[in-house]
């Protein structure tokens, strides 16, 4: 867990926030970055990014 | 007739009277205005009322139905815009600091749309800021209270809409959604919220929330005067990128169609952890679909748990792009809450971001495949697992889950934008402190005829949608 808030904090950081409020929201960005992980196992290669949405596709 | 009961008429009702010219436009909007006047100070709802627009538009629809030029159920008719729908001529704030002066040179297509149907704005109404959380708690014009109890928030982000439409001033509202920004409103406030097909209401001249998540949508007394507005809005739009072609149908068609024969599944899993109260109004509502002759199935949706963050994901990133010069350059004039989560957008990953597309993907081909193995037309849920909550308690009383992976009831509240599948709330009942509860039903894309069929079916049977707040 540690670990995962240091990382979510140097990202913050790297995003330009002061260092304070990158302390802040760490926790945040980790436990967001630790449920995409999880979520990532359910996605299969052929799945494609369904970045323009289309719901008509339905 | 007394102010507050011509107030209190819905779109059908009012449209009815005007076309018979038993009432006039200029008659409503007046009432409407004193209403205004008496009731704004205490719930906040509009940051803007154009007052003498107002007074000029109706005698405009006065004149025009007096020489027999009647246009339509919206002639005449006085509504309200969330802060965000830009207005020619009209202060839009976006409920932030940073806009406070602004003054679009042009409509919304949604305004614009509105005008052509001759019905009359009343103003411009609060926001959570930048449409970006769910209380409506704003640092730069204030909160905006709940008219069923002044001390409780209306939720957000669309809190002004529904709260003034709760409160009876203005037949229906126009509010927005990205993650569940009409359909909690609607459900705190006790009115009905319809969020359409992504893409079915042009976002033109809309402040973004998140692009790819926001959608336009009414509040009204009821699923009848929600289908009205969709059917002056709905359709193609050049200038909306993710307008969709798809062919307008006729909203009200089915609204005289029994509900029988009609199969709804149920998201039972992420029912868990629901408050008591709201767990029985569901049941009882249930038993009134039941009653309906709606066969109710249960649906196991087992992505549906990657909804919230996937949703997050989106959203945040999204944001970020949008406001990333404003909040380099101007972090103090953000309120704190929502400075936070442009921060967070700030430092999601690409990768991140496009595995949450992905899962939309996934999520939505999902629910299409579980229900067609179950014969499901639509889908049904509490829209809230509880009543709304204090203005004292902030956002962290809402107890909202957006970050986390679960079978939780957040999913829910993200679900249907997420997929951009249309959904609507109605009302259900009451808790014990005297505030309202909600239920919600969704449909397949496009299918906002059906979604609207089963709510009218369920207005018809129960009463709740009529019961007025405490505030004369």
């Amino acid at each position: 867990m540690a670990e995962q808030n240091a990382d979510a904090f140097n990202r913050l950081i790297a995003a330009g926030l002061p260092e304070e409020q990158a302390r802040v929201l760490a926790p945040d960005l980790a436990e967001l970055s630790r449920s995409m992980r999880q979520a990532r196992e359910r996605l299969s290669l052929e799945l494609e990014p369904a970045s323009i949405y289309q719901a008509e596709r339905r | 007739m007394s102010d507050a009961d011509l107030c209190y008429l819905t779109i059908a009702e009012l449209a009815g009277l005007i076309s018979a010219k038993k009432v006039s436009p200029v008659e409503v909007v007046e009432a409407q205005l004193r209403r205004i006047e008496r009731l704004n100070g205490k719930l906040n709802a509009f940051i803007t009322v154009t007052a003498e627009a107002a007074l000029a538009e109706a005698k405009a629809a006065e004149r025009e139905i007096a020489a027999g030029h009647y246009r339509g159920p919206l002639h005449g008719v006085p509504y309200s815009l969330k802060d965000l729908y830009l207005t020619k001529g009209v202060r839009t704030t976006g409920g932030t600091k940073i806009l406070a002066d602004w003054t679009p040179e042009y409509d919304s297509t949604v305004a614009q749309k509105l005008k052509a149907t001759g019905a009359v704005l009343l103003g411009k109404t609060n926001l959570h800021e930048f449409a970006l959380g769910g209380t409506t708690i704003n640092p730069h014009y204030g909160p905006t209270r709940n008219p069923w109890n002044l001390d409780y928030v209306p939720g957000g982000s669309s809190g002004g809409a529904a709260a003034s439409v709760s409160a009876g001033l203005g037949y229906f509202g126009m509010g927005s959604e990205t993650g569940n920004s009409i359909r909690r409103p609607a459900a705190f406030c006790g009115i009905t919220g319809l969020k359409p097909t992504y893409g079915r209401i042009s976002r033109h001249g809309m402040l973004p929330a998140s692009w790819t998540l926001d959608h336009a949508g009414p509040f009204a007394r009821s699923a009848k005067d929600t289908a009205l507005v969709l059917q002056a809005l709905a359709g193609p739009d050049w200038q909306d990128p993710a307008s969709s072609p798809a062919a307008v149908t006729d909203y009200s068609a089915r609204l005289e169609q029994p509900a029988s024969g009609l199969k709804v599944g149920v998201p039972r899993a992420y029912l868990d952890g629901i408050g008591p109260e709201a767990s029985a109004s569901f049941a009882e509502a249930l038993g009134v679909l039941t009653q309906a002759g709606v066969t109710i199935v249960d649906l196991a949706l087992p992505s549906v748990a990657y909804s919230a963050v996937a949703s997050s994901v989106i959203m945040l990133s999204d944001a970020a792009s949008y406001h990333a010069d404003w909040v380099r350059s101007r972090p103090d004039d953000y309120g704190p809450d929502v400075l936070s989560r442009i921060r967070i957008g700030l430092a999601i990953t690409a990768q991140e971001y496009v595995d949450a597309q992905r899962l939309r993907r996934l999520i939505a081909d999902e629910m299409v495949k579980e229900m067609k193995a179950n014969g499901v037309d639509l889908i049904v849920a509490p829209t809230a697992p509880a009543t709304a909550t204090p203005i004292a308690g902030g956002a962290a009383a809402l107890s909202d889950k957006p970050y986390s992976v679960g079978n939780h009831f957040f999913n829910l509240w993200r679900l249907f934008s997420l997929v951009g599948w249309p959904v609507i709330s109605v009302p259900c009942g009451f808790g014990t402190n005297g505030l309202p509860l909600a239920v919600q039903i969704a449909g397949r894309p496009f299918d906002e005829t059906r979604v609207i069929q089963l709510a009218h079916a369920y207005q018809q049977l129960t009463d709740w949608h009529r019961r007025r707040p405490p505030l004369e």
